[in-house]
């Protein structure tokens, strides 16, 4: 895949979340009896970036930064395994309050060490649960550091 | 902890490092030749690395190629380095070792972080509730010698960790990578849920991708709030002048640093540009 096109998209994408933030300051107040408002500082670093995007747009489109670009290697096969970490991720982020911190792990190693590769899979069921489960309980009782139960009430009863 | 480990491992997934294999692991003593070669580096390294840690900025990888360039410039046998001279790998790895506790300096007496890595440690502070600066040694001296003895105590545990045990860590190598990257990923997801910053998973692996540094994205995330709140306060002393940022001629000076950094890389591609024309039109 060529380089600068995908960067110019790139910076098309810096200059409208530079302008949305740019956009979203300004609707707040600039300035207040106090001083500056709570627009102020989303308002210069939505314009800086903004700026910041066009100057690398241009520079990319009509400069020497976007000649002799290497280009970007796709793998399709490798592209279908970021996407499906990442749905699982997502998946995970989602089931986190409703299953709790042990059984969203548990579904996610288990997706990630068997869905890409089914073999060895009772080492791999092992390793899930063992990994889940005692994560929880090393981050809770050894660095005190609270991960979420479930809210569903069945669950929470089991200590899930 | 999204933007860097699971941006990472987002990428090595798609690359699969399936074909790293354990290499053999010999004797981890030095020879006396090799002490003796390492000795020079060493003290060069550890000073090339404490002056680079105390620049704000710098990052990692420059202080260890300086060094390295150092060692293969004042070398006997350049022709050595890459194949093996014990210079080559001493000199630099002080560097690094001596650039990180260095880069800690700037970090207790201003507040700023010389590198992505302390940056997050800054973070770290700033969410349990702890301002670095100045008035950081004076207010909690506890914490401060704290860090600076676990920088003793940790030097000796990876002296005891690593030489008796480089063969084990080599041979997780060994370990498919099928198996090892969701438990690395189970590690990055807890500490990105603490962190609260998952969503910056995917950002950490386009950014890679895209051949795009990342240390400024995490210089933002780290830096942002704490400039904002300066800015903040300043301007309210000032009722929403300006003036006050030029008022001091050290803030005058690094905002016109800031601005000459920012600028001068727009337009050094002209300029060198014109320059190369000189000699031509001379001739």
């Amino acid at each position: 895949m060529p380089a600068r096109p995908a960067l110019q998209v790139t910076s098309l994408i810096f200059i409208a979340i530079g302008l949305f933030v740019l956009v979203s300051g300004l609707q707040l107040r600039l300035f207040d009896r106090y001083g500056p408002g709570a627009g102020m500082f989303p308002a210069l670093i939505g314009g800086g970036l903004a700026l910041a995007g066009l100057v690398w747009l241009l520079q990319l489109s009509f400069g020497a930064a976007g000649r002799d670009l290497a280009p970007i290697d796709t793998d399709r096969a490798g592209l279908v395994r970021v996407g499906l970490t990442l749905a699982a991720l997502l998946i995970f982020a989602a089931l986190l309050p409703l299953l709790g911190f042990k059984l969203a792990m548990l579904l996610l190693l288990l997706a990630m060490l068997l869905g890409f590769k089914w073999e060895h899979v009772p080492l791999k069921i092992v390793l899930a649960i063992a990994c889940s489960f005692g994560l929880h309980y090393v981050f809770e009782a050894g660095l005190r550091v609270p991960l979420p139960y479930s809210a569903l009430p069945a669950l929470r009863a089991l200590g899930l | 902890m999204g933007l860097y480990g699971i941006g990472e491992i987002l990428y090595n997934l798609e690359l699969r490092h399936n074909a790293i294999k354990a290499i053999p692991v010999g004797s981890t003593l030095l020879t006396r030749q090799e002490v003796r070669d390492s000795v020079g580096p060493i003290a060069r390294g550890t000073g090339i690395g404490v002056f680079l840690g105390l620049i704000p900025g710098i990052g990692t990888i420059l202080p260890t190629i300086v060094s390295y360039a150092v060692e293969k410039r004042v070398s006997k046998h350049p022709e050595k380095f890459g194949k093996g001279a014990i210079e080559g790998v001493a000199g630099p790895e002080t560097t690094n070792n001596a650039y990180a506790n260095a880069a800690l300096i700037p970090l207790f007496t201003l507040g700023i972080p010389a590198s992505p890595t302390i940056a997050v440690l800054l973070g770290a502070f700033m969410m349990n509730g702890l301002a670095p600066g100045p008035f950081l040694f004076a207010q909690n001296p506890t914490f401060v010698w704290g860090v600076i003895a676990s920088l003793y105590v940790g030097n000796v545990i990876l002296l005891i960790l690593n030489l008796p045990l480089v063969g084990l860590w080599v041979k997780l190598l060994d370990v498919p990578y099928s198996i090892l990257f969701p438990l690395v990923l189970a590690f990055t997801v807890i500490g990105a849920y603490v962190a609260n910053n998952s969503v910056f998973g995917f950002l950490g692996y386009a950014f890679k991708k895209l051949d795009l540094p990342i240390a400024p994205v995490a210089f933002t995330l780290i830096l942002g709030p704490l400039t904002e709140n300066a800015l903040r306060q300043s301007l309210s002393m000032s009722g929403g002048s300006y003036s006050i940022l030029f008022r001091s001629p050290i803030s005058t000076g690094l905002l016109v640093f800031v601005a000459l950094v920012v600028i001068v890389p727009l337009f050094s591609g002209g300029v060198r540009r014109f320059l190369n024309r000189l000699p031509q039109e001379d001739d």
